[in-house]
């Protein structure tokens, strides 16, 4: 539990007390106060506890250990501004170990968080990088470099990874600015062969419209409990139609890209947009499912597909390039 | 009684009105404790609010449908896969490897599939490898890939050579996946349209072949 939740629950027994303790000497207007004082500390404890569970907004101890050991992996923070989109958000960087050691192009995924949710969630509920460390270490994954953007200029503000009309360009600076960033600064492979997306909860619908919407971009995509539509009103009915996946799946040519689709069998939402998709799909497109018997829409979900969707990424993207 | 049903949901809301009830009636009496008794009311209609409302919430949304989704229990397991061994591991796999597997007749080539695998395909026994398919030219031996090079005549179909995949995934340790189907011949073309989603690519750019990778870890639900 951090420090702040504590702060909280202080102040929520101590409004307690004071409220028991002093009513009888107290004018009408201090009794108020002190109510008021109460309903605020319990309201601030909730959203403290809320925001330690998804992350929405990360406080500067919550920052992502930086590994110095040279010949081991990395997980970092950088800013990325993006001149087609115009936006400037965080994003953390996975390199995998022997990155600096060598000449060699790897293969990339972007890898999408919740909402709410920022890319935090990875590193600290879901310990991609200890995954990720795992997988390649044992030969299941071939050492990748993982982006982790952030998708939102505004923890609040949903943009489900699309072009919001007078908002955000999420979506341009998720397939436009980051891969033009990530081939200026890091050696990876500049090709559609070598480019893939995952995802959980949200970022999973990203993951799987945007695998859809650039398939010269991106070969495959992981969804790990996503949906089948955004959920969110885009401003030019889109998300009824091309940033719609099932209607795209039906109303579309299907690309030659490959899908995997997670989600957790008690996830009613989830569990029935995967089926549909699933069921949509057809040749060219390769859709792989998996399902977790129960969990809901949770992290304990997420951990345990972690690793398995990386591994299914890996085997269907192309591999480092010597 | 079921996290996300509306018994808890009530118990809890009846809970909430009668602590609430009970803190204002008893709140101007209690005696000397009156201090304890106000606190200990004013705490316990605190927790059962959140309580309740949490309820609705995850009742609402589903986050976590049973008591078991909230203690982190998935009653799954991420299981480590193994690559099955080739029938052919066992012989010596150096130089070109003239490849006869059973019912090859049927794919009328004009000659046997010729064989090549990577310099350490022995040495790396729990790794499938990529496959590039030929069809004509000069068998050539690469370092990542298991290449298979045939020679089709005009007797030969994209239907019968979709046996292939098979056949060769008995014999060696390849991969199911983005096969680089190589050759200008419109049977090269036909093989990729013809194959299964997601096995074969026609034509891919020099490099662009899936990793030499061990057995992916899989999903695999617990015995309830």
């Amino acid at each position: 539990m951090n420090g702040l939740l504590w702060a909280a629950l202080a102040a929520v027994f101590v409004f307690a007390v004071a409220l028991a303790v002093f009513w009888n000497r107290l004018h009408w207007a201090w009794r108020s106060l002190l109510a008021l004082g109460s309903v605020v500390s319990v309201v601030a404890a909730v959203g403290v506890q809320l925001n330690a569970l998804t992350e929405a907004f990360p406080t500067a101890t919550d920052a992502v250990p930086v590994s110095n050991n040279a010949g081991a992996s990395q997980l970092f923070a950088v800013s990325v501004h993006g001149p087609a989109s115009k936006l400037t958000l965080p994003m953390y960087v996975y390199l995998p170990a022997g990155y600096h050691d060598g000449t060699t192009r790897y293969p990339v995924i972007e890898a999408f968080h919740g909402v709410p949710g920022t890319p935090q969630y990875w590193a600290h509920k879901l310990n991609v990088k200890s995954t990720l460390d795992t997988e390649i270490a044992s030969g299941r994954m071939a050492p990748t470099v993982v982006l982790f953007p952030q998708q939102t200029t505004n923890p609040t503000l949903d943009t489900e990874c699309t072009n919001l009309k007078n908002g955000p360009q999420a979506e341009t600076f998720l397939t436009a600015d980051i891969p033009a960033y990530a081939k200026a600064h890091y050696r990876v492979r500049a090709d559609r062969a070598g480019w893939g997306l995952a995802g959980y909860s949200a970022g999973a619908f990203c993951a799987i419209n945007l695998t859809l919407r650039h398939p010269t971009q991106f070969a495959a995509g992981a969804s790990l409990s996503g949906y089948a539509s955004a959920g969110i009103t885009i401003g030019d009915g889109s998300e009824h139609t091309t940033n719609n996946p099932f209607w795209r799946l039906k109303h579309l040519p299907q690309p030659a890209s490959a899908l995997w689709l997670g989600w957790a069998a008690d996830d009613k939402q989830c569990s029935h947009d995967s089926r549909l998709l699933a069921a949509a799909a057809h040749k060219p497109l390769a859709v792989t499912t998996a399902v977790v018997a129960h969990g809901g829409h949770s992290s304990a979900v997420w951990r345990q597909m972690e690793a398995p969707a990386f591994d299914w990424l890996s085997a269907h993207l192309a591999g480092p390039q010597p | 009684m079921s996290l996300t049903g509306r018994p808890l949901l009530a118990l809890a809301a009846t809970l909430t009105v009668v602590v609430g009830v009970a803190t204002v009636v008893f709140w101007p009496r209690g005696g000397r404790l009156r201090p304890v008794t106000r606190t200990a009311g004013i705490l316990l209609l605190e927790v059962l609010v959140v309580l309740t409302a949490g309820l609705e919430y995850n009742r609402r949304e589903q986050f976590y449908p049973s008591w078991q989704a909230l203690r982190g229990d998935t009653g799954t397991v991420a299981v480590t896969g193994e690559v099955r061994a080739g029938l052919l591991d066992g012989h010596a796999l150096t130089g070109t490897l003239e490849w006869r597997p059973p019912g090859w007749g049927a794919w009328h080539l004009a000659r046997a599939p010729r064989i090549t695998v990577p310099a350490d395909y022995a040495n790396r026994p729990d790794v499938a490898f990529p496959v590039v398919l030929a069809f004509g030219g000069t068998p050539r031996r690469t370092t990542e890939a298991v290449t298979v090079t045939v020679e089709p005549t005009a007797a030969t179909t994209a239907t019968a050579l979709l046996t292939l995949p098979a056949q060769l995934g008995r014999d060696l340790r390849v991969t199911a996946i983005d096969w680089d189907v190589r050759g200008s011949a419109p049977l090269a073309a036909a093989f990729v349209k013809a194959a299964p989603a997601g096995l074969a690519v026609l034509d891919q750019p020099d490099g662009a072949l899936p990793p030499a990778l061990k057995a992916p870890k899989t999903l695999k639900g617990l015995p309830t």
